[in-house]
């Protein structure tokens, strides 16, 4: 089919264009608050994930906030 | 004819740093002549002042309003079984002094927040947020970039670490940018468990790039997130980007 591929905290992770960042992280229902999304090593603002495109190949890594001290 | 900076008694005694070529005298000057803000006196902040301590580093402001219990003794090791029951910072001012009398360490024993937050952070030259929950570390965000004092931030949990720098006489990415609308979490180390040296390896690398900062070292740090895992020995790191709708920076 028309799937593309990306890694996922390191792992593949096929999925189905066009989807944006937002209705990935929605349909794999991550926690949202407190967390930091990076794609290829740079952080992506909350602001911009509604907007960001998923392609074939990009490195996607979900951070959560460690409170703890 | 060079001016030396340092008496007798410093030159043996900061001798490792005066064979920095990075450090040097002037580098060791400028620890003696530091502010440091440490928010937080347990695993992170009782490590990291351990080490600002015997480099040198002149004024530590330290802050926490907790009392020690026994189940701190297991990672937070600047402290002693004599000590138990005692306000953290008037145990850690105690074993601070005892590593190194020439500081000055003032220690802050309530809950740091507000106004005197605010001033505590304009008046350190860098701070290190070792604090336990998110309102402290948005509080301590906050005052630090209202103020443009660089940011050290450290954290743990379980075997999971994570390190990020603000310089915020520079830039305007700061934590919330990082993790916007956290939350108070389930997890921390009192329900999901800490392994000394995990929170341990954090506080050190903060009291490294604390050092690193005063010496005016540069640092590929500043502005970068890392995610520290204790299980595998790995890190990843990622560049923070400011968010053009934070309610903490966004101009």
């Amino acid at each position: 089919m028309n799937q593309i591929q990306i890694l996922l905290n390191g792992q593949p992770h096929n999925l189905t264009p066009p989807m944006s960042l937002s209705q990935l992280l929605n349909q794999l229902d991550v926690e949202t608050k407190g967390t930091a999304i990076a794609i290829d090593g740079e952080v992506i603002p909350s602001s911009d994930w509604s907007e960001f495109p998923l392609e074939q190949g990009l490195k996607l890594q979900v951070f959560h906030a460690i409170a703890g001290g | 004819m060079s001016v030396s900076l340092l008496n007798d008694h410093q030159a043996r005694r900061y001798s490792r740093h005066l064979l920095l070529a990075d450090i040097g005298e002037i580098g060791q000057q400028r620890l003696l002549d530091a502010k440091v803000l440490l928010v937080g006196m347990g695993g992170l902040g009782s490590v990291a002042a351990q080490y600002l301590a015997a480099a040198g580093v002149g004024q530590l402001v330290i802050a926490d309003f907790d009392t020690l219990e026994e189940s701190n003794l297991q990672r937070q090791v600047l402290y002693r079984e004599s000590n138990l029951g005692q306000l953290k910072v008037e145990a850690a001012r105690e074993q601070l002094l005892s590593i190194n009398s020439e500081l000055q360490v003032r220690t802050v024993s309530r809950r740091l927040e507000g106004q005197q937050l605010q001033m505590e952070a304009q008046l350190a030259d860098v701070v290190l947020d070792c604090s336990d929950n998110i309102a402290t570390r948005y509080a301590v965000n906050t005052a630090c970039k209202q103020t443009n004092t660089p940011l050290i931030s450290g954290a743990a949990v379980a075997f999971d670490g994570q390190l990020m720098m603000f310089d915020f006489r520079s830039t305007s990415a700061c934590y919330q940018c990082l993790f916007p609308n956290a939350v108070e979490q389930q997890l921390n180390c009192a329900t999901a468990g800490i392994l000394g040296p995990v929170v341990g390896t954090m506080a050190t690398l903060q009291a490294l790039e604390a050092l690193k900062f005063i010496a005016q070292m540069p640092s590929p740090q500043w502005g970068r997130f890392s995610h520290f895992d204790g299980r595998n020995l790995e890190w990843m790191h990622v560049k923070i980007r400011s968010n053009p709708e934070c309610p903490c920076c966004a101009s």
